[in-house]
């Protein structure tokens, strides 16, 4: 792939996942997480208002072990930023 | 042997540990202030994992967080949702602070935006609010070990002679060992932490109420809206969702800048390890919910216990639950585990950014390295000494002393994220806009009627200072554009 492609592409993920977790803080505040901080329906014997925020924090590990992982494999090494600040 | 003395013992065992780990750590590190601040930056994941992990969830997590979830119910929920987001700028702007502090030998937070503006005011202001802001944070540990000692002992150690104890060790390995001490103590502490929380969360609602299903359904038809966002206000009317939703906010702000986390991402080993550290971040935070657990259980078995923030040592000490005194001197050990992880790393930052940000600008070049390690150690003492003091001060409660300090220090976030986003930002800008947010916050702060819709007088001070450090930015005249690309690192 030229690399000005790769590139472009790296750029479009990064924005997708800043608006992913923009998207899940909108959904720990009100007024999205006022819709669904309800007793019932309970996950794993937990009220929804609880098991909400306990998913929402999963979801957060799982963004960035995919975006993690996502880097590793394009660029061989996840850490190609190293020592960028030249 | 009484049972009392059992636990006391335990408790002094673990102290002990602390104390040798801290001490035996700090041998690796150079004796220069590199050395004593950012460990050399040589820390691995599993250290670094721990630090911050440990140094988060505090006393006010393991104390102060089954007291909100016993006394105002589901307002609790705000730590696990700012807890889900508050790390992840460490993702993206971590690296880059990492790569321009091993270029240009920063240690603390501020030198990156001293070298940035160009300025010796800015380091001096953050400096300033920082110290504000740990000292709030350093008494909410210490009381929390004070409480602990006190309540396990059935009253026979006072709370004072108690933070004592617990901080004479924090004291003795920060000021031998620095950071690694601070790292390792936070491995063995944040381990000890997370075994705790799990089994006593998850005992405690069977032994009480024969289940974590049992007990949330007991709660629901008892007392339904400690189970409903936004849960209850500390007077027991609900809580406003202004109030809820700017605390998840302002602490999601402030959660990624406080300094001394800041600090850690220096002391990182290599890019990899600091991502890694992000990445894995929310499978500590889930010990947050054995937690909540713990305040559920005493709802409706323990009503009434004053203050609200004694009542996980309340419960594990009481006769209904019968916990054999090895066990609940190991819980003991635990809630000062969590208050030692935090204050440790809070004390050696408090020294670090009152020498090399605060003295260090209003009289540079005034202080070799070796003397500014030193210097550096005082200030851990001194720092500990004026908490102390105040944690002696009854009737605060952890949680909102902790709510407190987010304020002043999530003015740092806009200038963080402009530091790195937009090379327009000058140094008028930078400096005008935390003035700005510092006032808002301060004055918000000391009359809080003004703030509308109970929200948290941190997110006012956020808009303010984003808005002013904007508007006087593009009113003033550019920086050097050649000084400015040294920190573009895309």
């Amino acid at each position: 792939m030229p690399p000005q492609e790769t590139r472009g592409r790296g750029r479009g993920v990064y924005v997708a996942v800043a608006l992913y977790y923009i998207a899940l803080f909108v959904a720990l505040i009100w007024p999205v997480y006022g819709r669904f901080a309800t007793i019932e329906p309970r996950i794993l014997s937990m009220p929804f208002s609880l098991a909400y925020v306990v998913i929402a924090l999963l979801l957060s590990f799982v963004g960035l072990l995919a975006l993690y992982l996502w880097e590793a494999r394009s660029s061989g090494e996840p850490d190609r930023d190293e020592g960028s600040a030249t | 042997m009484p049972s009392w003395l059992i636990v006391f013992l335990v408790t002094l065992g673990y102290l002990l540990a602390s104390l040798a780990i801290g001490l035996a750590s700090g041998r690796h590190a150079s004796k220069s202030t590199e050395g004593y601040v950012a460990g050399d930056r040589s820390l691995n994941f599993l250290v670094l994992y721990f630090i911050m992990g440990a140094s988060v969830f505090s006393a006010f997590a393991f104390l102060g967080g089954p007291g909100w979830s016993y006394s105002r119910g589901a307002a609790a929920f705000y730590i696990l949702a700012y807890a889900a987001v508050g790390l992840v700028p460490w993702y993206f702007f971590g690296p880059k602070v990492a790569a321009l502090g091993r270029r240009f030998g920063y240690v603390t937070q501020a030198e990156l935006f001293a070298h940035r503006f160009d300025s010796r005011a800015i380091p001096a202001i953050l400096a300033v609010l920082s110290i504000f802001a740990f000292v709030p944070y350093l008494v909410i540990q210490m009381k929390g070990a004070g409480y602990v000692f006190n309540v396990v002992t059935e009253g026979r150690v006072p709370e004072w002679v108690g933070s004592a104890i617990a901080y004479g060790v924090v004291l003795i390995y920060v000021f031998r060992s620095g950071v690694l001490g601070v790292g390792w103590t936070n491995t063995f502490q944040g381990i000890f932490m997370m075994v705790l929380a799990w089994g006593l969360g998850l005992y405690l609602p069977w032994k009480l109420h024969g289940g974590v299903g049992p007990m949330f359904d007991a709660i629901a038809r008892e007392a339904p809206d400690m189970l409903r966002g936004p849960g209850l206000a500390a007077n027991g009317e609900r809580w406003s969702w202004g109030a809820y939703s700017s605390s998840v906010a302002i602490s999601a702000l402030g959660f990624s800048v406080w300094p001394h986390y800041f600090m850690k991402i220096y002391t990182a080993r290599d890019v990899s390890t600091l991502k890694r550290t992000v990445v894995y971040y929310p499978t500590f935070a889930l010990f947050l919910v054995p937690i909540m657990f713990i305040g559920f259980s005493g709802v409706l078995a323990f009503p009434g216990v004053e203050p609200a923030d004694a009542i996980l040592p309340t419960i594990v000490t009481s006769a209904e639950i019968g916990l054999p005194p090895l066990i609940v001197g190991l819980f003991c050990a635990g809630a000062l585990a969590a208050s030692m992880s935090t204050g440790d790393a809070l004390l050696h930052a408090a020294g670090s950014v009152a020498v090399k940000d605060f003295w260090g600008n209003v009289r540079p070049g005034s202080l070799d390295d070796a003397t500014q390690r030193r210097w550096i150690r005082t200030l851990v003492i001194a720092v500990g000494a004026l908490s102390y003091l105040l944690a002696l001060i009854p009737g605060l409660s952890l949680v909102e002393l902790l709510l407190l300090s987010y304020g002043p220090i999530a003015q740092v976030f806009p200038l963080t994220v402009v530091t790195f986003l937009w090379p327009r930002v000058t140094r008028q800008g930078a400096l005008w806009g935390l003035l700005t947010g510092g006032g808002v916050v301060a004055v918000l702060t000391r009359w809080p009627d003004l703030a509308w819709g109970g929200v948290h007088p941190g997110v006012y001070g956020v808009v303010a200072n984003t808005i002013v450090m904007i508007v006087v930015s593009l009113a003033t005249a550019p920086m050097d554009p050649e000084h400015v690309a040294q920190f573009d690192t895309t």
